[in-house]
């Protein structure tokens, strides 16, 4: 069975959010700009404001970046990915490829494509959670960079095997082992183009 | 406070230098020998099928199953030999890595009245059977 990257077919899982970031930016924005008119109106002091400022500089900052990876994605264009499955056993294959007419002109340095075993794990200190990841490069492909016009088709398959003693999905509490197939395409003056695609590894054996 | 010395073995799996490999499915066969300094009354001797994640990250533990081995008093100078069988599960597989690793062991738990329980664990591996073996 061959899945689609499309609304249609939703058992494939990617896992690219620079909504979140947006999101996330514009919030931190809005409550630094909050805390700011707050400290203006009462007793404002240099220190308080030169501090404050910190906040919606990065925030900005944060807004900014998000707004390029859009940009990056709008001169991209969406690429039509296929998985041949997203469940398997260690030692089992899995066939990845991709289709797109580029919607403009678009220079690219490179493109990768990985087969990624990740690590994450999360921990309290003090008052903060911080969340750790080891990526484990499995497999990869590197295809040279083009300078693609506007209505350019491009079409590349590639076949990843998860290894025979790999490790299967384990998600638990705080700590998670996955496997991922991620694409990436180097773009220069603007962030990267990334798709993650999760692959669920069974606990089971050819 | 009564001190006891523990040694688990473990009378099946295939053994190394360092640890015993189990597959999933198999049966794990062990056997406890507690010493004491002094006679000790115990609520209950437990031996319990325990993996959990070390690493970075918070640890997460699970119980799979546990079994009692003895209730009573433990004689002072004398081996207290115990024996105990898991049926092991197929899942999750050992584990070592950067930031997570996934460790199965056999815990023993000396339930003490009145007193902190006195524990014991000993590690194992727990890994499928591979019809041919690669390096990862």
């Amino acid at each position: 069975m061959t899945i689609r990257n499309s609304a249609a077919t939703n058992n494939q899982i990617n896992t690219n959010k620079p909504g979140c970031l947006l999101g996330f930016a514009v919030a931190w924005t809005v409550f630094s700009c909050g805390m700011a008119a707050i400290m203006l109106t009462n007793e404002p002091n240099i220190f308080g404001i030169l501090f404050i400022s910190l906040f919606i500089i990065v925030g900005l900052g944060l807004m900014i970046y998000s707004g390029m990876v859009y940009y990056t994605r709008f001169r991209v264009g969406k690429p039509d990915f296929l998985l041949s499955k997203t469940e398997l056993r260690p030692g089992e294959k899995v066939d990845f490829s991709f289709t797109h007419t580029f919607p403009n002109n678009v220079k690219i340095n490179w493109m990768k494509m990985q087969l990624i075993f990740r690590e994450t794990a999360t921990y309290q200190r003090g008052t903060d959670t911080t969340t750790v990841t080891k990526n484990h490069i499995v497999d990869e492909y590197e295809e040279a960079g083009f300078d693609f016009q506007g209505g350019h088709m491009l079409s590349k398959a590639y076949s990843f095997q998860i290894p025979e003693d790999g490790m299967h999905t384990l998600k638990v509490r705080r700590n998670a082992l996955e496997w991922f197939v991620k694409f990436e395409a180097d773009i220069p003056s603007l962030p990267n183009f990334v798709e993650e695609f999760e692959l669920t590894v069974l606990p089971e054996v050819n | 406070m009564a001190k006891a010395d523990f040694d688990i073995q473990f009378l099946d799996g295939e053994s190394s230098d360092t640890t015993t490999l189990y597959h999933p499915g198999e049966v794990l066969r062990g056997q406890v020998t507690i010493f004491t300094d002094s006679n000790m009354d115990c609520k209950n001797i437990l031996a319990r099928l325990v993996w959990h994640t070390e690493g970075r990250g918070t640890p997460y533990q699970e119980i799979i199953t546990e079994k009692e081995l003895f209730q009573g008093t433990l004689k002072a100078g004398l081996p207290n030999y115990y024996e105990f069988a898991f049926d092991l599960p197929q899942d999750p597989w050992s584990y070592e890595g950067h930031y997570v690793s996934v460790v199965w062991a056999v815990e023993i738990d000396i339930d003490v009245p009145w007193g902190k329980d006195i524990k014991e664990s000993k590690p194992f591996l727990l890994r499928p059977l591979l019809t041919k073996q690669e390096s990862f």
